[in-house]
């Protein structure tokens, strides 16, 4: 794990993606219960994004020289299928944005927070999203008002209500 | 509800509580030891159950 960490922090120093943060099941882990998980998503921007193709070839061509083989949708870095996600949307541009530092092992690795994750389950909706959000929540301590915040700016109350009564 | 069935369920749920808190708690290298043993059984499980082919992470592969 210290190796892929190790290489997205090389991604990143060449210039690769401009910054990036560890979403996820394992971003969870960093504050939660271990989960089951067998990828592990990168949140990215790219140089160019504005453009109107956004591509990751260079990122590829860069892993595929030092020897990480392409698996369908995921790249293999030190043994860990890591898939690529660019920022999609304003919600997951502020989680990138606003991720933290922590560290494995000594390397330093960035996580996005808490509360961004919980709210890209909340928005993304499916059954196990839902299921872990109950789970996390009844678990770990949230800061209430920075995921009240998130929720707001990103459209989410509707959603929120909905999982309450689903849940709550 | 049953008391007894009432009191079984009320500690099942604060036993998982509990469980939950105390695994959160770990350090991030001992959650992903335990992440590659969840991976393991599940990977096992899925292939007698379903015969779908998981494979648990080589942390050891290189590069």
């Amino acid at each position: 794990m210290e190796r892929t960490f190790q290489v997205l922090n090389e991604i990143e120093a060449a210039g690769l993606v401009l910054r990036y943060a560890i979403g996820g099941a394992m971003g969870l882990m960093f504050y939660t219960e271990p989960l089951v998980t067998f990828d592990l998503d990168v949140f990215v921007f790219v140089p160019h994004s504005d453009s109107s193709v956004v591509t990751l070839a260079p990122i590829y061509d860069y892993l595929r020289e030092r020897g990480c083989e392409a698996r369908h949708e995921h790249v293999m870095i030190g043994g860990t299928p890591v898939q690529f996600i660019v920022a999609y949307n304003s919600l997951i541009e502020e989680a990138v944005r606003e991720a933290v530092d922590k560290s494995f092992k000594s390397i330093r690795v960035r996580v996005a927070r808490l509360e961004h994750l919980l709210a890209i389950m909340l928005q993304t909706g499916r059954r196990k999203d839902h299921a872990r959000l109950a789970e996390v929540l009844d678990s770990v301590p949230v800061d209430e008002a920075v995921f009240s915040a998130v929720r707001r700016r990103h459209q989410l109350e509707g959603a929120w209500q909905e999982f309450r009564r689903r849940f709550a | 509800m049953n008391p007894r069935l009432q009191e079984l369920a009320e500690a099942s749920f604060r036993q998982k509580g509990e469980r939950r808190r105390e695994l959160a708690a770990l350090s991030i290298e001992e959650k992903v030891e335990i992440l590659l043993h969840l991976q393991q059984m599940t990977a096992e499980i899925a292939w007698e159950t379903r015969r779908v082919k998981l494979e648990p992470w080589n942390l050891d592969s290189t590069p």
